[in-house]
């Protein structure tokens, strides 16, 4: 049930804006609710998204996101919910690299990435040339303003409870990732 | 005139009137149609202008309700403001817990306005200018939200009011074009009818029937000038077969007038003639019924006179016996012969005409008496009164020399002491006609007829019945019996007036009534009624 879901997430966020007011309170499980929360964003922006039609044709109708860095807040087990559903009528997938090495050594794969979420310390092992190419076309989202001006498209800043969707448009600018005009307007500009 | 133009007045305007309102009602329901089109693809193109913008504006709404971003939402609907007929918009997401959850709306800060659950309008509402409209928000087919748009189109009532005056504009001059066209085309539709009022009116004015009516064309007028036509010949001829008819009628009257004035005339000069003639009638009539009373007093008279000649001429002869003896008893006495035998024969002789000679002068004296009487009464109105058995013998007394010849008998039935005082003459003449009618009449063929005659008083009224039992009358004869000159004996010394006279002195002399009764072979028999006279008038 579509509805469901929305308001599925909408709980969710509405949970987080508590933990947020009284951190001290649960942190652990604020933490838990902030990941789920931002696995909802990410799979909500992938609707709002759009890429080259090359990017689809080999592996069929399958959205790859891929996930960079160790994951201690459990992202990619609540990133697995949301394989049970489509985006703008496509299955889902979830990809993990541990390491910047291992992205670049599964090059073949990373390559299929459409969106790169980027965990907190690996993204800086990359070269702006890595980057360049990977941003090409794989939209990549990051969770500081930092990895933005490192080169990265997208960043979930969460401020107060809210989580805050900031472009880097430079980065937009040169890939041939796009991002719907309408999810712009919500946006706010590095 | 005025008949006429009434007639035409409301002709034409029937004839326009039905032109207008046809051309009225066609108009006013093509306009209606076409108006009611008009708006309503005027409002189809309001709503989907607007459906198509709430589309847009939908699909800007998406991400900002899927973040819960109402600030955006917000600042996107202050969009509407460039459409200036939307009034009111509000956003909502639809939460499966909370339901539907207000986000944003416009114009901001206004207030929240829900009067009723706004999916009521998914499918879109006019009230009038109003639009409501809930759009909703959809994302890969799942409704996150709504959009709710109330819209005010003023442009759809101006639309409206253009549309009105254009069609009202449009009808009036369409209207003004029909009226124009209705007015020239009743003038030549009614051309032909006007001509044949024309014609009827000026026949009804000088009567001339000869006139006819333009039946030339095809139409129906031209039919209906025909059937005139036809009409007025048939009026024609009548009239013309009236007019003779009274003309004829006129002629016959005068020339009637004529033979009735001419009739007249000659009737009255027929009726002076027959006056004239009636006049010599009565007076011939009155010369006869003097003459009849003088013949029968006149027949009388040779009656006495020969009833008297025998006893007369018996007395004579006894006498100039007698005095032959006395003559021969002179001589003997003178020549002393005489013997006493001879004077006893002599006396003898001498009694025997004595006596012959008295009785015959007795009744020669008898018989004047008796005539004496008689004619005195026949001739003098005398009234007298009389010893009704005695006078009754005296009557047949003087009626003898015709009775003796016959076997015929009278029988009297009459008191012997009735006394009437009455006009004596007149009785005796009447008597003496009906005796003398029997015996000329009644008992011809008849050897031994009887006649009966009786009278009786009662309470000063005398009846007097006389009958014979002759050879009577048939009714026709007897109902004209006292006709004056009704004779059966024309030409044989019948007069006719007989009975005429009888029944003058019954009904003036002795001022009674007469009637006859007879049959054929039974005799006739006559009643007479009177009254005694009052005994103040003696002669
Ligand atoms: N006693 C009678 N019996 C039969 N007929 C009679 C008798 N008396 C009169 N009449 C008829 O009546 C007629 C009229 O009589 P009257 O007036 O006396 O006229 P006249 O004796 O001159 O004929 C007679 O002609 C006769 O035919
Ligand atoms: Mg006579």
């Amino acid at each position: 049930m579509p509805i469901c879901r929305v308001c599925y997430f909408r709980f969710i966020l509405f949970a987080l804006g508590a933990v947020f007011l009284c951190p001290s309170v649960n942190a652990a499980s604020s933490v838990a609710k902030q990941t789920k929360l931002t696995a909802a964003v990410i799979y909500q922006i992938s609707r709002f998204v759009s890429w080259p039609e090359s990017t689809f044709s080999h592996q069929g109708d399958v959205l790859l996101i891929c996930v960079l860095g160790k994951d201690r807040s459990g992202l990619l087990p609540q990133l697995q919910h949301f394989t049970s559903r489509k985006s703008k009528g496509r299955s889902i997938k979830i990809q993990s690299f541990r390491t910047s090495n291992e992205l670049l050594e599964k090059q073949s794969v990373a390559g299929g990435c459409h969106i790169l979420f980027s965990m907190n310390g690996e993204w800086d092992q990359l070269s702006d040339s890595e980057i360049q190419l990977l941003r090409q076309k794989t939209l990549l989202i990051g969770r500081t303003r930092d990895f933005l001006k490192g080169g990265g498209m997208l960043a979930l800043i969460l401020v107060k409870s809210k989580i805050n969707i900031v472009i880097n448009p430079d980065a937009l600018e040169g890939s041939d990732v796009k991002l719907e005009s309408r999810l712009r307007v919500l946006a706010k500009t590095l | 005139m005025k008949y006429k133009s009434h007639i035409f007045s409301s002709f034409k305007a029937k004839l326009i009137g039905l032109m207008i309102s046809v051309t009225f009602i066609s108009l006013l329901m093509a306009s209606v149609g076409l108006t009611v089109v008009q708006v309503k693809s005027f409002r189809n193109s309001l709503e989907s202008s607007t459906l198509s913008n709430m589309e847009i504006l939908s699909f800007n709404l998406i991400p900002m309700l899927v973040f819960d971003d109402s600030d955006s939402a917000q600042r996107l609907l202050t969009s509407l403001k460039t459409r200036p007929a939307v009034k009111e918009a509000e956003v909502y997401r639809l939460d499966e817990l909370e339901g539907l959850v207000f986000v944003a709306r416009y114009p901001e800060g206004g207030e929240h306005y829900v009067h009723k659950d706004i999916r009521e309008y998914i499918t879109p509402e006019f009230f009038g200018e109003k639009h409501y409209l809930t759009h909703p928000i959809l994302l890969d087919r799942e409704t996150v939200g709504y959009l709710y748009v109330y819209s005010v189109f003023d442009e759809l009532g101006r639309f409206q009011l253009e549309i009105i005056g254009t069609v009202v504009v449009i009808m009036i001059v369409c209207l003004l074009l029909a009226l124009i066209i209705a007015l020239k085309y009743q003038a030549i539709l009614l051309r032909p009818l006007r001509l044949l009022v024309d014609v009827t009116e000026e026949i009804s004015i000088n009567k001339d029937y000869s006139l006819r009516a333009d039946s030339t064309g095809n139409d129906e007028f031209s039919h209906l000038a025909l059937g005139f036509n036809a009409m007025l010949d048939e009026i024609e001829t009548h009239d013309r077969q009236q007019r003779q008819a009274k003309l004829d009628i006129r002629q016959l009257n005068m020339g009637l007038e004529e033979t009735v004035k001419k009739r007249t005339v000659a009737l009255e000069l027929a009726n002076q003639n027959l006056l004239a003639t009636l006049d010599q009638l009565s007076q011939s009539k009155n010369k006869l019924v003097e003459q009849e009373k003088m013949a029968s007093l006149g027949g009388l008279v040779a009656g006495i006179a020969h009833e008297i000649n025998t006893p007369v001429g018996i007395g004579v002869t006894a006498v100039s016996h007698m005095g032959e003896l006395v003559a021969q008893l002179e001589s003997e006495h003178r020549a002393k012969t005489l013997r006493p035998q001879d004077l006893d024969r002599f006396l003898v002789n001498a009694n025997e005409c004595v006596d012959i000679t008295f009785n015959n002068l007795g009744r020669a004296a008898d018989l004047v008496k008796s005539f004496k009487q008689v004619a005195v009464d026949q001739s003098s109105d005398s009234v007298r009164t009389i010893l009704m058995a005695d006078y009754l013998h005296e009557i047949l007394m003087s009626l003898r020399p015709q009775l003796k010849k016959t076997e015929h008998k009278v029988e009297l039935q009459c008191a012997p002491g009735l006394k009437v005082r009455c006009h004596a003459g007149a009785l005796s003449q009447i008597l003496t006609n009906f005796i003398m009618n029997s015996l000329i009449h009644g008992f011809e063929g008849v050897d031994k007829g009887v006649i009966t005659i009786s009278i009786t008083k009662r309470d000063q009224r005398i009846s007097l019945t006389y009958s014979d039992d002759g050879i009577g009358m048939d009714a026709d004869a007897l109902s004209r019996i006292f006709d004056p000159f009704y004779t059966t004996r024309r030409g044989h010394g019948g007069s006719g007036l007989g009975a005429h006279v009888v029944y003058n002195l019954v009904t003036q002399a002795l001022n009674g009534n007469v009637v006859a009764k007879s049959e054929l072979s039974e005799g006739l028999s006559f009643e007479i009624d009177f009254p005694e006279r009052e005994n103040h008038v003696v002669k």
